[in-house]
Formats: C-alpha cells, sequence, structure tokens
C-alpha cells in the first residue's frame, strides 16, 4: 500500500511536472540565489525549498528530476527483466548445452565491474537517456538470468510440469502457461528491486555527467552540483538524496504489496 | 496391454559433477522385463531408492530409457520424440504422489482438471468446461462447486481425488498411480482405494500401483512385482507373494510390516546381528 | 505407585485471529515408570499436542486453558522456563519425528552428542567423548569412532534415527515423549529402530508416551493404547484388549480401515460417514457445555 502510494506519487508528479512545478527549472535569478528552505529564517516562501547558486528553484528541479528518474526505473527495468527472464527460462527449461552457454556468460559478465563497465558503455555510446537506459539494460539483465533460471530449474522438477508432460501440453506451452506464471511472483518482486537500482544508477551517471544534457533537471545531476555547496547550502544535496531513498524504497514497498497482492498462494 | 523387456535407465548424476566434466551415470533400473495385461492391476513395492518411482515415470515416458523396450500396445514407445508422443500420452496417464505439487498451485481445481480436455481440443467453449470439470469432480465423489477453488484451499484427501479426476479425464485405458495414498490418514486412504477400485472396473482401466505399503498393494492389485536397487526379485499374484514368498528380501520385506495384533515376538525376532548398522 | 506422568483434563486451545479453536478436550491418561504408552489416532487429532504440552513445547498460538500436568508427582502444567530447563533433558527426553531436521546439518555428530552431556550432566569436554562412544554403541551403530566424526547428511535416515535415540536416552531419563519416531523410515528399518527403542526401554525402565498414526506399531511396541479422535480420548486400555476386542465403534472402524496383507479387502473400509458425523456432533455438544461451564465459572 505504501509502495503503490509512492510509486502513484511519482507517476502524478512526473506527469504533471510542467504544470505542477512553482517555476521553470531552468529559469536562474541570481538575486534569489541560495535561498534556504522554507522553515528556515530568511526563506522566500516563493521557493518553497529554496535555490541554488544560480537562484534556481530546487523544488521544480527535483519535480522534473522525478520524470527522468521514474522514466529512466520503469523501461529500464521493465527491458532489463525481459531479456534476462527469457534468456533465464530458456537456459533453466532446456538445460543442456544453453544452460551451460547461459551460464558461462552471465559468470564472465559478472566479472566486470558493473560501475565502470555502465561509464564506458555511456562514453561509447554517446550520453543522453537512452545511454542509461542500454546501460542498464546491458549490465544487469544477468541479475533475472540468474535467478529465474534456479528458480525455473526448481519449477521443472515440480510434479505438476510432469503432469503436464504427460496431459500432452507442447512445450511452448509448459514454459508459459505452467512456469511462467508460478516465476511470476518472483519476477514481480525482482522487477521493483530493479526499478530502485535502475534510479541509484542513473544518479550515479548523471553525476559524474554522463545522464541527459547537463543543464536538464536530474536527481544525480542535483547531487553532484549540491556537493560543491554542502557547507553553504547542504538542502541542494539533501533533497534529491531524499527523493531517491524515498523512490527506492518505494519500489521495494511495491513489490512486496504487489505479491501479496496478486498471489493466491500467499494470499491464503 | 504393457511389454517391458529389458529396461534400462541411467541418469546423470549431478552430485558427483566436478567442474566442466559431464556427470557420472548412475544406473536406476536394471534389466527389468514384465507385462502388464488389459483391465489387470499391478503393484509395484519395494523401499526408498529401489528404482520404483523411477520406473513408474520412465513407464509414462517422462524419462527415456538407457536400453530396453517398452511396447504399449503395439507401439514401441522407448524412444518416441515428444511430438510422436503426443497423440499416444491421452491414453496412459500418471497419478502422482502429491497432489499439492502436481497440481499448478496458482490455477483453480477446474481449470487444472480440463486442461488435458483443452491440451487435446477436446473442449471448446469454456462454458462446456466448467460444466465437464463439475462432472469429472463427482464422478470422484467430490462437491462440483469446488472447482472454483485452489488446490491449498483443499484437504490431502480431496486434491488426490483431483489428481485421478484429472488422470481420468481423456478416457485413458492404462494409468500408473505413484503412492498415491502415502500421505492421507488410513480412512481417506481407505476412501480413495475404493474410488480407484470403482473407477478400474468402471472405466476398464489397466493399472500400475506403485507403493512402500505392501498392505495397501494387497488391497487394491492382483499381481505384485518386487524391486530392489533397480531391479525385480520377484513377481506373481498377490495372493502367492504374500502367503509364500520365494525370494528372501521379499520375506524379510513382508515380515517388517507391524501388523496391528499384539505379538511379543515380533521384535525379538530379528536376528542381533542383523540389528547392527554402520 | 504413584504415576509417573498424569495428565489431568487438559484443555488446550488455538488462537485463529479473534476465535481460539479447540484442539484437546479434556484429555486424561496417566503413565506408570516403565510403561509404554501409545496415543493413535488420524492426522490433526491433537495427538502430537498433548506430548508437546507435557514438554512445554506448545505452539505460540496455542494456549492451555484448563488442566494440570504431573510429572512425578509435580505439577508442570505451567512451571518456570528455567525449572523447565533442567527437567527437559535430564528428567524428560523426546525422540522427534524429522531425522533430518533434529540434526544440526553443520556439526559432526560427536559434538552434537557431547554437547547435551556437558549441558545436563556437567561432564568435561574428555569424559563426554568418551560417553559418545558409548552411547552410540548401545543403540548398535558399529564403528562409533567413525560415525561421530561425519555430518548428519552423510548418516541414512535408520542412522540419523539412532543418533537421535542415543540423544534422547543420553542422560537416562524417566520419561521419553517420541512423536512418530519411525513414520519416515523405511519398513525395515522401522523394525529395527522399534526394537532398538523397545531393548533400551526395558534396559533402562523408562516410561514412554508413543505417539502415532499407525496402529500395527502401536501394537507392537505399546503396553496400552489410547485412541484420540478430536481432542479427545475416545478409548484408553491395555495394548491386549484393545486389538482383540476394540470396545468404541471408532476403534474398531480404524482397525477396519488399517490395509494388511494377510486380509485383500481390509483397507477398503473408510470409517463410516455416519459415525464421523455422530462423533463431531458429540464434539460439538462437548464445545457448548464447556463454554456453558466456562461461563458459570465467571
Amino acid at each position: 500500500m505504501l509502495g503503490l502510494g509512492v510509486f502513484l506519487l511519482m507517476a502524478l508528479t512526473a506527469m504533471t511536472g510542467s504544470w505542477l512545478a512553482p517555476h521553470d527549472p531552468l529559469e536562474q535569478d541570481l538575486l534569489n540565489s541560495f535561498l534556504p528552505p522554507f522553515w528556515v529564517a530568511g526563506a522566500d516562501p516563493a521557493f518553497l525549498l529554496g535555490t541554488d547558486n544560480l537562484g534556481r528553484d530546487v523544488l521544480s528541479r527535483l519535480i522534473y528530476g522525478t520524470r527522468v528518474a521514474l522514466m529512466v526505473a520503469v523501461i529500464a527495468a521493465t527491458l532489463t527483466g525481459m531479456l534476462g527472464t527469457t534468456v533465464g527460462l530458456l537456459a533453466g527449461f532446456f538445460g543442456g548445452w544453453v544452460d551451460t552457454l547461459v551460464s558461462r556468460m552471465v559468470d564472465i559478465w559478472m566479472a566486470f565491474p558493473a560501475v565502470l563497465l555502465s561509464i564506458v558503455l555511456v562514453a561509447v555510446i554517446g550520453a543522453g537517456l537512452h545511454a542509461v537506459i542500454i546501460a542498464i539494460i546491458v549490465i544487469d539483465w544477468t541479475r533475472f538470468c540468474r535467478v529465474v533460471r534456479a528458480e525455473t530449474m526448481v519449477q521443472c522438477q515440480q510434479d505438476y510440469v510432469a503432469s503436464a508432460v504427460t496431459i500432452g501440453l507442447s512445450r511452448r506451452r509448459r514454459l508459459f502457461v505452467e512456469i511462467l506464471p508460478n516465476i511470476l511472483p518472483l519476477l514481480i518482486s525482482l522487477l521493483t528491486l530493479e526499478m530502485g537500482i535502475a534510479v541509484v544508477v542513473e544518479a550515479i551517471l548523471s553525476y559524474v555527467g554522463l545522464s541527459v544534457a547537463s543543464d536538464a533537471a536530474t536527481w544525480g545531476g542535483l547531487i553532484q552540483e549540491g556537493r560543491l555547496y554542502v557547507n553553504q547550502a547542504p538542502w541542494l544535496m539533501v533533497f534529491p538524496i531524499a527523493c531517491i531513498i524515498v523512490a527506492v524504497l518505494g519500489f521495494n514497498a511495491l513489490g512486496d504489496g504487489l505479491r501479496s497482492a496478486f498471489d493466491p498462494v500467499l494470499r491464503r | 496391454m504393457l511389454e517391458v523387456t529389458g529396461l534400462e535407465l541411467a541418469l546423470p548424476d549431478l552430485s558427483a559433477k566436478r567442474g566442466f566434466a559431464r556427470a557420472p551415470l548412475v544406473s536406476i533400473l536394471r534389466n527389468l522385463s514384465f507385462c502388464v495385461n488389459q483391465g489387470e492391476s499391478v503393484g509395484v513395492v519395494g523401499q526408498s531408492g529401489s528404482g520404483k518411482t523411477s520406473l513408474g515415470r520412465t513407464l509414462m515416458r517422462l524419462n527415456e530409457p538407457t536400453s530396453g523396450r517398452i511396447v504399449f500396445d503395439g507401439v514401441d514407445i522407448s524412444h518416441l520424440q515428444e511430438a510422436e508422443l503426443r497423440p499416444l500420452r491421452r491414453r496412459f496417464q500418471m497419478i502422482f504422489q502429491d497432489p499439492q505439487s502436481s497440481l499448478n498451485p496458482r490455477r483453480r481445481i477446474g481449470q487444472s482438471i480440463i486442461q488435458p480436455l483443452m491440451a487435446y481440443g477436446m473442449l471448446t467453449n469454456p462454458q462446456q468446461g466448467w460444466q465437464r470439470s463439475e462432472e469429472l469432480l463427482e464422478r470422484v465423489g467430490l462437491e462440483p462447486m469446488l472447482s472454483r477453488r485452489y488446490p491449498h484451499e483443499l484437504s490431502g484427501g480431496q486434491r488426490q481425488r483431483v489428481g485421478i479426476a484429472r488422470a481420468i479425464s481423456l478416457e485413458p485405458e492404462f494409468v500408473v498411480a505413484d503412492e498415491i495414498v502415502s500421505g492421507l490418514d488410513v480412512s481417506s486412504q481407505a476412501q480413495i482405494l475404493r474410488l480407484l477400485r470403482r473407477l478400474q472396473s468402471e472405466l476398464g482401466l489397466t493399472l500400475v500401483f506403485i507403493s512402500h505399503d505392501l498392505s495397501v498393494v494387497r488391497a487394491v492389485c492382483d499381481r505384485v512385482i518386487v524391486m530392489s536397487h533397480g531391479e525385480i526379485v520377484e513377481s506373481g499374484s498377490c495372493a502367492e507373494v504374500f502367503s509364500h514368498a520365494n525370494h528372501w528380501y521379499t520375506r524379510e520385506l513382508i515380515s517388517a510390516i507391524p501388523l496391528p495384533d499384539v505379538d511379543e515376538k515380533w521384535l525379538n525376532d530379528i536376528d542381533a546381528q542383523d540389528n547392527k548398522v554402520g | 505407585m504413584t504415576p509417573l506422568l498424569n495428565i489431568r483434563n487438559l484443555h488446550v486451545k488455538i488462537r485463529e485471529g479473534a476465535a481460539s479453536v479447540p484442539i484437546l478436550r479434556g484429555v486424561s491418561l496417566s503413565l506408570a515408570p516403565g510403561e509404554v504408552l501409545g496415543l493413535v489416532g488420524e492426522s490433526s487429532a491433537g495427538k502430537t499436542m498433548i506430548g508437546k504440552a507435557t514438554l512445554g513445547i506448545l505452539p505460540p498460538q496455542a494456549v492451555i486453558t484448563d488442566g494440570e500436568i504431573f510429572f512425578d508427582g509435580e505439577n508442570i502444567t505451567h512451571i518456570s522456563v528455567k525449572a523447565r530447563r533442567r527437567l527437559l533433558g535430564t528428567d524428560i527426553a523426546m525422540i522427534p519425528q524429522d531425522p533430518m531436521t533434529s540434526l544440526n546439518p553443520v556439526f559432526r555428530i560427536g559434538p552434537q552428542i557431547a554437547d547435551v552431556l556437558r549441558l545436563h550432566l556437567g561432564f568435561r569436554a574428555k569424559e563426554a567423548n568418551q560417553r559418545v562412544l558409548e552411547l552410540l554403541d548401545d543403540v548398535h551403530i558399529n564403528q562409533p569412532e567413525r560415525v561421530v566424526k561425519l555430518y548428519p547428511h552423510e548418516l541414512s535416515g535408520g542412522m540419523r534415527q539412532r543418533v537421535l535415540i542415543a540423544i534422547a536416552f543420553a542422560c537416562r531419563p524417566r520419561l521419553i515423549i517420541a512423536d512418530e519416531p519411525t513414520t519416515a523410515l523405511d519398513v525395515t528399518v522401522q523394525r529395527q529402530v522399534l526394537r532398538l527403542i523397545k531393548e533400551l526401554q526395558s534396559a533402562l525402565g523408562t516410561a514412554i508416551l508413543f505417539v502415532t498414526h499407525d496402529l500395527g506399531v502401536v501394537a507392537k511396541i505399546c503396553n496400552r493404547v489410547g485412541v484420540i479422535h478430536a481432542g479427545r480420548i475416545l478409548e484408553l486400555s491395555s495394548a491386549q484388549n484393545l486389538f482383540k476386542a476394540p470396545a468404541h465403534p471408532y476403534t474398531q472402524a480404524l482397525m477396519a480401515a488399517t490395509p494388511r496383507y494377510d486380509r485383500p479387502n481390509n483397507a477398503l473400509h473408510p470409517v463410516p460417514e455416519a459415525l464421523v458425523k455422530h462423533l463431531w456432533d458429540d464434539v460439538r455438544r462437548y464445545d457448548r457445555g464447556d463454554f456453558a461451564k466456562d461461563k458459570s465459572h465467571a
């Protein structure tokens, strides 16, 4: 429930961002730079969460950042999940050389340091939102693949799969109609976990300046900019970090919630 | 109906697999030959690790035998491919030990029961499906309304009846029942065994009944096959085997069953030597 | 002779949300020193709960609502955790059902038994190790020196159950609660394990409360037998009488439903539905009476 709340709030903020934000996130106002948040003395109520070194409204920048974060979370996690799940299902179901090939590939993949790999990838593809998403997919499909492969193998040992063979279901039906629904709860958990990870990865890449165009507002970019003035204006860093924490926790809670809501076995 | 000659099965032992090497094979079934006649019920008994369950699964072609022949109604099915087997599969079905795990936990009972019919295109519209599943539930002595429930909402005895309903939905001629009463209380066990006997005579089923419990086999089977370490040690009619078994292993197995009679001697009959392990 | 274990009118309820469901309905039994009392019944009849209540290891949702349990004249129904710990292991021990999960998989067999000796009998390490070898020899395990160095998964089911029996008898308890100790075993192994329990039991004069669903096992090892249904003991008599001439219709029905290899049609007589219904009507009447009694007390 909590997770759903956070998720809906994020989605709503992202969609109505341009209307919701009190200011243009890029609008500079050097006279009003470093204004503190509203509860501190000397604040201007027009800038609820204060302003940064160029006098840009922090709240508006956070709201615009939400859009980027959510897009990355949903698109990257879904695509990552689809790729990893497909490969994992096939490896677990068919076993044999398919499995050996996939497992070795995953092992090699996981031997690379993930952050370094993503930075190199984005540097090669060129900065931008699509590059961030591709980087996340390329790095993180192994996470799905490993778990789904193992779970598929466990499920294949179950009698209901043997029983599906005896009643004449084809391989495709067995895989998609019998096994897939049984690993769905696991997939939901993984997917929401991955959304949280995607948010963090996007923030890291923005932080090193490899995400969307550097003047656009992203949570990672805000942290990076705020870092320079952490002594004068700590709120510049605190707010985006808080956003990331809330988003990640929210995604995890969403996963738990969805699982207990849709799993007839857990629901008993 | 079923003729098995020189059946062998060896499976890779994954626990002994080292690194990239191929897993070594362990022999599970060794040179089994027997036949099952039309309408007969044959019990397969043995202790854990005797290979009786592997035999059942191999007869259903869930495993491919390493060598030997399984001839079902004149067709050698031992090495048929999945696609060639498919039309035959509706004629031989299996009832699994634990219906909890043989029914998809995320599907309603009714859907599970008619799934075989759907797979063979014998049902077209969903309405007909619910009706058919309710008929099948009644046939195995369950309330038709259970078809909307999930497996975990049923008792063990009820789930096993659902397993039976599903297996007979295709009106098979040959059924393998693998330890189907082992988790049940005696009274639901008796109900299931009765049901099985009734269905057998109504549908003219040929039955292979796998169990570790010789007493249960005695109640439902005409003939019995005794297995140990993947081999058949003895086979014959139940009356004969249970009254005077030929093989020492069978005799030991039978004498180890505690009958519900007070008998002081029973515990002391074991040789002190035999009772040393390690 | 005073009974070793005396259970009087024991009521246990299990809380399920706001409601509580009775699981034991006024169970009374007594066990003399050196006696083997069998409790048989179908699953969820409450037979396991009697053993658990005696050991004080009821699940957290279960509460004793009425009745007392006396061990050797002392009321142990609600004794302190500390007092109970002194009792368990030394005076009362248990043989659990599942030999697979009852041994800690990451420790070797020897230390697991030695721990019990050091904890309850204050043995020093060296004495304990020596005693472990004797105990394993008592349960007829060959080459105990080798077996103490093995991990649980390296033993067969029968061997593991022998180790658990060795642990149960280690402190020479006066009472052992055995909950389905042979259910997971093959018949030939079951027979050996039953014989072993009987042998140690008669040598040491231990009393055993033997819980099982198997009438056959009960017939072979018990002096007296109680038949349980829905948390009530319907019939309690000597094994001789019970198996020769069962008095209660439910006992008779259970016997008729039990398969026997010497009687081909035995397993085909389920407990008649009319009898089951009659029994549950009785239970419901009892629960209502019980409820009324509770009210009048208040």
